[in-house]
């Protein structure tokens, strides 16, 4: 009877734990956008600065050629943050992390001078609908290189209207 | 031979020939049934209030990394006048935008001023430091009694005094309480039917703020035109990366608090099962008696020409008679004792709550323990030959 009611138990304990990961492999993600495939290339890219020198060198209107690494990207809009290619992300460290482009090794000031925002606007000025994540390959830590217009506010913020994003 | 049922009543008038077997079978199935629903409303209505706590027209503007845990969130002091005044999709009634900045602290409580060794005067609870602003954000809360919060003031969540540990009158209107180093008075009392917000103290912002001594506040909740508006406050915490902010929507942000408790949920359905087969088994025993020692009756109903079917339907038709009758008492039971009944967990209190849910697993457990229970008792019927039936 004790061993029934322990292998009910259990049974149940592991179906539970079984639809967490069914769930979290199944986690939703914005239809692609079929324009986004336009902007998202896998051309060679131009010569192309880090994240770092673009936020001190590029004003408002400059157009940009910058390149870094995929952190984060908003879901519902073209948006992506690129992070300069000096920080090293929790995986290149060696920590055993399980969302190693949070960066969370890293100093959250550093961190916020080597990164911008990278927005795919297109021909337009708004960033377009739909995720970037999986629209070429773009994931998480992939390297890309962002070309566009500059928009820098007096905190430093920097955002590229990007036109083009090369995946490297 | 044709399938023929034996009357109703006969099952009818056999669940009452033996009182005292009715009674414990009825009372038996009653407390394992009520046992069920006991679980059953607990599981639910953590879910359903984590559910409930979030507003989909609302999004939460917390420090970034801090996605989980509002109290170890923190973000500038200035961030809600900047979303105000740079975010358009966020409602503006009568020109003022409707951004809540809030600081969730959790505090040790005291009912006295005194430095009270005794533990059983210190009691960890949920402070949320608002402006009047809150109240008109957060719809699902509602003034039950008393007003709102001013200087050196509180309100208390109608399950405040339940997460305390304290009679309901400690937090009446007038009464006093301590934490962070200073009195406040209960101004008044809210409700948030189904919400966590019940279990908290609110409080005014800048006095919190400056009891706590931080400079920094938790989040600030902002109501927006429509939920897809979140895109656009998310764009923005993107393009503003200074601030160390990110936007989640307020009831994603609750619902995947509930993920959190998940565990806790299998476990109290783990518990309920456990119950529920104990009182399966626990059943059986009697179950078996019962047609053992009615052997020889049922052998006379096969011998006038009833089917071994028709007789083990109505042995079904009686148990489900008693259960059923248990059922009905567990969810009379439940809906006096059980439905609306503070509890504290973890994170706060919960009102339990009886839904048809919860009462739909309680009936399903009767129909459970009857029909299986009988079924699997009549097993030794069906295999045992009539002439030993009628010899036994």
């Amino acid at each position: 009877m004790k061993a029934l009611l322990m292998v009910v138990g259990a049974a149940l304990v592991f179906a539970g734990c079984g639809d967490k990961k069914a769930e979290v492999a199944k986690a939703p993600e914005a239809p692609a956008n079929p324009a986004l495939a336009k902007i998202v290339v896998k051309d060679p890219a131009p010569a192309a600065i880090g994240v770092k020198a673009a936020k001190a060198d590029l004003k408002t209107g400059d157009k940009a050629v910058v390149e870094g690494k995929v952190k984060d990207f908003v879901e519902g809009a073209a948006v992506i943050t690129l992070v300069d290619l000096s920080m090293k992300d929790c995986k290149q460290r060696g920590e055993g992390c399980e969302t190693p482009w949070d960066y969370c090794c890293e100093d959250p000031k550093a961190m916020t001078a080597a990164t911008a925002t990278v927005q795919a606007v297109g021909d337009g000025a708004a960033p377009l609908p739909g995720s970037l994540k999986g629209v070429g390959t773009i994931d998480h830590l992939i390297t890309v290189v962002a070309e566009g217009k500059v928009e820098k506010d007096d905190s430093g913020n920097l955002v590229i209207k990007a036109s083009r994003i090369y995946v490297k | 031979m044709a399938f023929r049922l034996l009357p109703f009543d006969y099952a009818a008038r056999n669940a009452g020939r033996n009182w005292l077997r009715t009674v414990l079978t009825t009372g038996g199935a009653a407390a394992v049934i009520f046992l069920v629903i006991l679980m059953g409303a607990f599981v639910q209505t953590l879910t359903s209030s984590l559910r409930a706590t979030g507003d989909h027209n609302n999004a939460i503007v917390l420090g970034k990394g801090s996605e989980d845990f509002l109290e170890q969130s923190e973000i500038r002091a200035d961030v809600p006048s900047i979303l105000g005044a740079s975010v358009e999709s966020i409602v503006k009634r009568e020109g003022v935008a409707m951004v809540s900045p809030e600081i969730v602290h959790a505090a040790v409580i005291r009912q006295t001023s005194a430095e009270n060794p005794d533990t059983g005067n210190q009691r960890k609870g949920l402070v949320r430091g608002v402006t009047p602003m809150a109240f008109q954000l957060h719809s699902q809360i509602y003034l039950k009694e008393g007003k709102l919060p001013g200087s050196g003031e509180a309100v208390a969540g109608k399950l405040a005094a339940t997460k305390l540990g304290l009679p309901e009158s400690a937090l009446q209107p007038g009464q006093t309480i301590f934490f962070e180093g200073r009195a406040w008075t209960i101004s008044g009392v809210f409700e948030a039917p189904g919400t966590t917000f019940e279990a908290e103290l609110w409080v005014p912002l800048e006095e919190l703020k400056t009891q706590v001594k931080r400079e920094t506040i938790s989040c600030a909740v902002v109501r927006l035109k429509s939920p897809s508006d979140l895109t656009a406050l998310q764009v923005f915490a993107s393009s503003k990366l200074d601030l160390e902010i990110t936007a989640v929507s307020e009831a994603r942000f609750y619902s995947s608090l509930a993920s959190f408790f998940r565990p806790m949920q299998v476990m109290g359905w783990v518990m309920a099962a456990l119950v529920a087969v104990a009182g399966l088994f626990g059943g059986l025993n009697t179950l078996i008696a019962v047609i053992v020692a009615r052997g020889r009756e049922l052998a006379c109903l096969e011998t006038i020409g009833f089917s071994r079917r028709a007789i083990i339907v109505s042995l079904i038709q009686e148990s489900l008679l008693m259960v059923g009758a248990g059922a009905l008492i567990a969810a009379g039971l439940a809906l006096l004792l059980l439905d609306g009944r503070g509890i504290r967990f973890v994170m706060g209190a919960l009102s339990l709550q009886v839904d048809a849910l919860v009462l739909a697993v309680g009936f399903g457990t009767a129909l459970l323990l009857a029909v299986g229970g009988t079924a699997i008792a009549s097993l030794r019927l069906i295999r045992t030959p009539l002439i030993e039936l009628l010899r036994s």
